[in-house]
C-alpha cells in the first residue's frame, strides 16, 4: 500500500538524525517518493550555538545537531527523484539575503522541474542572526518586505523595489522559476504571524498542541487556543487583506513513531476535521536511525494509504 | 595538468535532463573538474549610463551551489569547482555553511574559486558594499577557514563576528582549496599570501581577451605569475604549490588552434586547464554537448 497523490502527505526530513552519507540522503527521498509521500520538508539552521555561553534563552537545537542546508540538499535530491515536492518546513528568511534566496529558490525550481516550497518563518535564535549579520528586531517587517520582492523577482525579469530595507531598481535573476511565483508558506504561531499569513502566505504550517500532544509544543507554550478559532482568526485577516481564506492551504502533522495507528487516524482526523490541505508525518525525537526512518515511513505508507 | 569543463551559462538553457547530461558527459569523457562562474542579479544597462561589462540582466546564470550539487548527484568522481563566486556579495557564514554542504553532498570534491568582481551594480541592488571587497573578501575567507575547521568559532571581525556558534555537518576534506580569480596587484599579493591557486587572464594567452576589455595586463605571463609566487615566498609559503589554471577557448576555432592554447598554458606552467565553450557562437545545448566530446577526441593528450 502506498499513499495517494490527492492526500498529499509529506514527510519532515529528518534533519537531525539522518547522517552525513550522500547515499543515505538519496535513499531516504527517493523511498519517502517510491511510497507516494508527496513532498518532504527540511527544517533549516544555518548555525548552531554553545548553550553553555548563549544562556540567555533556550535553545531547541545546538551546534551539536547537524543541518542539511536545504537549497544545497534540493539541488542534490532533484536530480535523485522525479516528483517529489522540496518544501523547506522552514526556513528562516530574514537571516538570508533576499536576492540570493530567490535565486537560489528559483533554481531548485529550475532543475527539479517546478517543484520547489518555500515554507518561512522568524525563527527563535538571535545568536544565527548575529553571526549571518542580520537584524534580529526587525525580522517581523523585514520577512514581510522580503516575500513582497521574492514574489516580484520570481516573476520579472526586470524588477523596480524600494522598501524599508531593500532597494533594487531595473535588475532581475535569470533564469526565472519554472512556477511564477513559488508558492510561499509561513510557520509560526505569534498573533502577527496569524495575521502575516492571511494577508500574504500561500499557506501556513500551524502547531496546535491539543491536535499533537508533543514535539515542541512544549517550547511554543503561547497558543492553547482552540485551533478551530485560531484558524477563523486567520481566515478573517485574509479577508481583511481582500483575499479567499480558501486559498490558504494547511499542513498539519502526525506524529508517528512510538504510537499506534489508531493514534495516527485521531491526529489525521483532528487536523482533516480543521480543513488541513496538506499533512507530513514526524518522526524526529524518538531516537530513530537512518533506517528506521525509512521504516517509519513505510509503516505509515501501509497504514494511511487506505485512509 | 587537468582539464575540466567550464559549465556554459548563459548559453545552455533550463533543460534540467540536458544538464544533467553534461555533468555526466563531464565526467564520462574522463575530464577532472566542472566548474560554474556566477551571478545574482542581472541589471539593465538601459537606465545605467556608464555601464560597462560583459553580463547585464538578459544573462542567464545557474546558481552554483545548487547547481553543483545538483550534479554531484549524478557524479561520483569530477571535481566540483566554483569559478568564480564573487564572493563579498555574499553572507559568511551562509556560504561557509553551503560550500560545506556540497563537499558533503559531493564525497569532498569541492574547490572555491573566488573574487570581488567587476560588477558595482550587482553590489548595489543586492546592498553589499563595492568599495570594501577586497579588504572583505580577506575576512571572509579567515572566517570560512575557521567554520570549517572548528566546530565552534568566535570571530571578531569587521564585517562579521560569530560568537561561540559553528555549522553543522563540517566539510568532508580537511582543507577545501581556495582559487582567486583577478589580475590586480592586490589579488596577486592575495594568491601568495592564502590561495591555494589562481584564474588568471593572459591576453597573450586568450585571443579572446583582446576583445573583450582585459587588456590591461599585457605583460609576460611568467612575470605576473613569478610576482605571485614572490607574495607566496614573502608570506612564508611555497609560491610553486600554488595552482594555475588557465582555459582553452574551443567555439568556433579549430583543433589546432585548441592545442596552441593548451600548450601555451602548459608552457607557463599551469596545472589546470578548462574548456570554455562560450561565447563561440554555439547555439545549443546539444553544440556544447558535442564539443566537449570533440575535445576528448581531438587532444587525447589532455585526457592521458
Amino acid at each position: 500500500m502506498t499513499l495517494r497523490p490527492d492526500q498529499r502527505i509529506g514527510a519532515v526530513f529528518p534533519q537531525t538524525e539522518i547522517g552525513a552519507d550522500p547515499i543515505v540522503l538519496r535513499d531516504y527521498a527517493q523511498a519517502a517518493e517510491a511510497l507516494g509521500y508527496t513532498h518532504i520538508a527540511p527544517f533549516d539552521h544555518v548555525l548552531g550555538g554553545d548553550p553553555s555561553v548563549h544562556t540567555d534563552f533556550r535553545m531547541l537545537y545546538t551546534y551539536e545537531e547537524m543541518f542539511h542546508e536545504p537549497f544545497c540538499l534540493f539541488g542534490y535530491l532533484a536530480a535523485c527523484t522525479t516528483t517529489l515536492e522540496f518544501a523547506t518546513g522552514i526556513m528562516i528568511l530574514p537571516q538570508r539575503d533576499t536576492c540570493l534566496t530567490a535565486k537560489q529558490a528559483a533554481e531548485v525550481d529550475v532543475l527539479s522541474n517546478g517543484r520547489m516550497r518555500l515554507g518561512v518563518a522568524v525563527g527563535w535564535n538571535p545568536v544565527e542572526y548575529a553571526g549571518l549579520g542580520r537584524d534580529w528586531k526587525t525580522r517581523g517587517r523585514m520577512i514581510e518586505e522580503q516575500i513582497v520582492l521574492m514574489r516580484k523577482l520570481w516573476t520579472e525579469e526586470l524588477v523596480d523595489f524600494t522598501g524599508e530595507f531593500h532597494e533594487i531598481h531595473d535588475a532581475g535573476i535569470n533564469p526565472l522559476p519554472v512556477q511564477r511565483p513559488i508558492p510561499v508558506w509561513l510557520g509560526g504561531m505569534a498573533e502577527p504571524v496569524i495575521r502575516r499569513v492571511g494577508a500574504l502566505a500561500d499557506g501556513w504550517f500551524p502547531r496546535f498542541p491539543s491536535l499533537n500532544q508533543r514535539g515542541h509544543a512544549e517550547v511554543m507554550p503561547r497558543r492553547y487556543d482552540e485551533p478551530k478559532e485560531i484558524i477563523a482568526r486567520m481566515h478573517s485577516y485574509a479577508r481583511e487583506a481582500g483575499r479567499d481564506p480558501s486559498d490558504i492551504a494547511i499542513e498539519g502533522r502526525v506524529f508517528v513513531p512510538n504510537r499506534t495507528p489508531e493514534k495516527w487516524k485521531q491526529e489525521w482526523d483532528a487536523w482533516k476535521g480543521l480543513g488541513a490541505t496538506h499533512m507530513q508525518i514526524y518522526c524526529g525525537e524518538e531516537g530513530l536511525d537512518p533506517d528506521g526512518h525509512i521504516k517509519a515511513l513505510r509503516a505509515f505508507a501501509e497504514e494511511a494509504g487506505a485512509w | 595538468m587537468k582539464i575540466g569543463t567550464f559549465f556554459p551559462q548563459l548559453e545552455f538553457g533550463t533543460d534540467p535532463g540536458l544538464i544533467r547530461e553534461f555533468g555526466v558527459m563531464t565526467e564520462e569523457l574522463g575530464y577532472d573538474f566542472l566548474e560554474a562562474m556566477e551571478h545574482i542579479i542581472g541589471v539593465n544597462p538601459a537606465s545605467r549610463p556608464g555601464f560597462s561589462g560583459p553580463y547585464d540582466h538578459t544573462c542567464e546564470f545557474h546558481e552554483p551551489f545548487v547547481l553543483l550539487s545538483y550534479i554531484a548527484a549524478v557524479t561520483q568522481r569530477i571535481e566540483l569547482a566554483t569559478a568564480i563566486l564573487v564572493l563579498p556579495q555574499r553572507q559568511t557564514a551562509l556560504m561557509a555553511k553551503q560550500v560545506a554542504q556540497l563537499d558533503v553532498l559531493s564525497g569532498g570534491r569541492v574547490r572555491l574559486g573566488v573574487g570581488i568582481g567587476w560588477n558595482r551594480w550587482e553590489y548595489e541592488a543586492l546592498g553589499a558594499d563595492f568599495r570594501t571587497r577586497g579588504r572583505r573578501i580577506e575576512e571572509q575567507i579567515a572566517l570560512m577557514r575557521a567554520l570549517w575547521a572548528e566546530p565552534l568559532v568566535d570571530f571578531e571581525g569587521e564585517w562579521d563576528s560569530i560568537r561561540a556558534a559553528g555549522i553543522n555537518p563540517l566539510p568532508v576534506q580537511d582543507h577545501i582549496p581556495i582559487w582567486f580569480g583577478g589580475m590586480a596587484e592586490p589579488v596577486l599579493r592575495r594568491i601568495g599570501k592564502m590561495g591555494d591557486g589562481w584564474f588568471p587572464k593572459f591576453p597573450s594567452l586568450d585571443p579572446r581577451l583582446m576583445t573583450v576589455g582585459l587588456e590591461r595586463n599585457l605583460q609576460d605571463p611568467m612575470e605576473l605569475i613569478e610576482r605571485m609566487r614572490g607574495y607566496a615566498r614573502e608570506a612564508g609559503r611555497d609560491g610553486d604549490a600554488i595552482g594555475i589554471e588557465g582555459r582553452i577557448n574551443v567555439g568556433g576555432r579549430s583543433p589546432d588552434e585548441w592545442r596552441a592554447e593548451y600548450e601555451a598554458w602548459r608552457d607557463v606552467g599551469a596545472t589546470h586547464v578548462n574548456v570554455y565553450t562560450i561565447k563561440g557562437g554555439l547555439e545549443t545545448a546539444q553544440d556544447h554537448l558535442d564539443i566537449i566530446r570533440r575535445v576528448r577526441d581531438e587532444l587525447p593528450e589532455a585526457f592521458a
